[in-house]
């Protein structure tokens, strides 16, 4: 099941590239769009590891939906440091249980992938992962949120390649018909 | 000393001194005397800091013809190096930039490492020396820096160097010097007293109060800077941080200014203009530790009166103390735990992945907050100072 992907060392250098320029520009807006930041390192990283997490996933039942959750779970987790470090709490909480309750996670996020039918239609998967970053680039109104749309904007182009033409693969079936 | 000199000749006179170790400035003045016999002679007026011989004659018979001064320096022969401090310009209207020098010699054959500091009249120190800076080569080093002075009235300023710990102790070789520079101004400066010591986190009061000097009768606080940045303009506080506590804020012969500077999470933050990225730490506060605050009051009228704040760092053992009982730092090393488990956990590839994830996010965290923690600004004028 190779799907024409985007070269995992373009992958690389840009997400090197996020990271320098991140590490150089993030102070300015660590006080005003503290979210974006993390947003960023986020997806800064997420990209960096593209490649890595695609082999250590190359066999995985929930591929798709393991996919789904990382830029959600990571979106979601920038969301909550919009309340302030007061609840950084909150934050370790999200970062740490859906990973210890993975499996049910995945479940859940794979009944909801068959009720909303979004295996069938990239659109609507898309526009989950993309619904918060947009959120918090409008939010807070900063230039340093296009950073963040663009790392998601490649890993979103990885995973549209690499499920459009997989839509038509046995494996998936057999995948389907196994769940 | 008197003698005689023939016409169009030279001669050599010896004045005799007992000498002390130290700097002293010398004058010696060339005099003609007038008699009836009309020889000539001369007598010479020697001095030395506090030492004047001067001739009893009387001045309607003699002439000044020449003079000529300069300076000795008298050590003790197993002296390895005197230091003398110079300040330039040594008198300013109102307050300015002022150039300080340190000049030490070094009577040794080799290098010489030095330790010291230069402090201010109420024992603050302005600048620290030592390390490369405290390196005296053969012959010897001028070290220079500048410091911003305010207040009227005569401001002196003390070097110490030593050849073993820095500190003046009597242990090792010891050497003081002292400069006083005077600032001129219409209106004395109010008194400013600050707590002279404080760990990060902790609250500065300061205390404004009237000078008996001061001509007028009333004034009116206009701005408070803190190391370099305006924490309070016309009763209006720049962070919640800093807080006014008298209800007025004109100083009057009855009455005093009290502010307190409250070096908090918040205050950090806004006087850095940076947050740490990790999220579970509030502020950068613990970077404000290690060093000397300038805390200025502007009045109208241009006063201004200013102390000094040192703010301590903390030393290992209370860094410790800090790590056990933050509550934070227990919940930080709880999540590398989880995240380490995470990593190493075979049982969900999705798990491991994320959880690879996330450790890489939060080393890249540390990695910044360790490495490129802002520090505050001390200029580049090579005191120890922020903000003077």
């Amino acid at each position: 099941m190779q799907a024409r992907k985007i070269p995992p060392a373009v992958m690389a250098l840009v997400s090197i590239i996020s990271f320098i320029f991140l590490f150089i520009t993030g102070d300015n807006y660590s006080m005003t769009a503290y979210p974006i930041l993390h947003l960023n390192l986020y997806y800064s990283g997420l990209v960096l590891m593209d490649a890595w997490i695609d082999r250590e996933l190359e066999r995985e039942k929930w591929r798709f939906e393991a996919k789904l959750f990382l830029p959600i779970w990571l979106a979601i987790a920038s969301l909550i440091l919009t309340f302030g470090k007061s609840l950084a709490v909150l934050w370790i909480l999200w970062m740490i249980l859906p990973l210890v309750y993975i499996d049910r996670v995945l479940r859940f996020i794979s009944s909801l992938a068959h009720d909303f039918k979004l295996r069938e239609n990239l659109k609507r998967p898309v526009f989950l992962m993309i619904t918060l970053p947009l959120l918090l680039l409008f939010n807070y109104r900063t230039i340093y949120g296009l950073q963040a749309l663009t790392l998601l904007t490649l890993y979103l182009l990885n995973f549209v390649l690499e499920f459009r033409t997989t839509e038509t693969n046995s494996e998936y079936q057999t995948l389907h018909n196994e769940r | 000393m008197g003698g005689s000199i023939n016409a169009s000749s030279e001669k050599s006179f010896t004045l005799h001194w007992i000498a002390e170790t130290g700097e002293h400035d010398y004058t010696v003045k060339l005099y003609s005397l007038y008699s009836s016999s009309s020889v000539t002679s001369a007598t010479n007026t020697y001095s030395t800091n506090n030492l004047r011989l001067s001739s009893t004659l009387d001045d309607q018979h003699r002439k000044e013809e020449d003079e000529d001064n300069g300076t000795i320096r008298v050590r003790r022969s197993d002296q390895q190096f005197a230091v003398s401090l110079e300040a330039f310009p040594a008198e300013l209207e109102g307050g300015g930039t002022v150039w300080f020098t340190v000049h030490v010699e070094n009577f040794e054959n080799t290098a010489l490492s030095l330790s010291g500091f230069v402090e201010d009249e109420n024992g603050a120190v302005i600048k620290r020396i030592d390390g490369f800076e405290g390196r005296i080569p053969v012959g010897g080093k001028n070290i220079s820096f500048s410091y911003t002075i305010s207040g009227v009235g005569n401001h002196t300023f003390k070097v110490f160097l030593d050849n073993s710990d820095g500190k003046p102790n009597g242990v090792g070789e010891e050497h003081w010097a002292a400069v006083t520079v005077e600032v001129g101004g219409k209106i004395a400066s109010p008194n400013l007293a600050c707590t002279k010591e404080v760990p990060p986190g902790d609250t500065i009061t300061c205390v404004a109060s009237w000078n008996q000097q001061i001509s007028i009768d009333s004034l009116e606080l206009q701005q408070i800077w803190f190391g370099g940045k305006k924490v309070w303009k016309d009763g209006t506080s720049s962070v919640k941080s800093v807080v006014m506590d008298s209800r007025s804020y004109t100083l009057t012969p009855s009455n005093t200014i009290q502010v307190r500077i409250i070096l908090d999470d918040n205050f950090a933050n806004w006087y850095f203009g940076k947050s740490p990225w990790d999220p579970l730490d509030a502020s950068y506060k613990d970077r404000l530790g290690g060093y000397t605050y300038k805390v200025k009051f502007i009045f109208e009228e241009n006063v201004v009166s200013e102390d000094l704040v040192m703010v301590k760092d903390l030393d290992l053992i209370e860094k410790t103390k800090a790590f056990v009982s933050d509550f934070e730092n227990d919940i930080k090393a709880g999540e590398y735990v989880a995240a380490g488990l995470l990593a190493l956990k075979t049982g969900s590839k999705v798990a491991r992945g994320a959880g690879v994830l996330f450790t890489a996010i939060l080393i890249g965290i540390d990695i910044h907050d360790w490495l490129l923690a802002p520090d505050p600004d001390s200029g580049f004028d090579n005191n120890d100072v922020v903000g003077g």
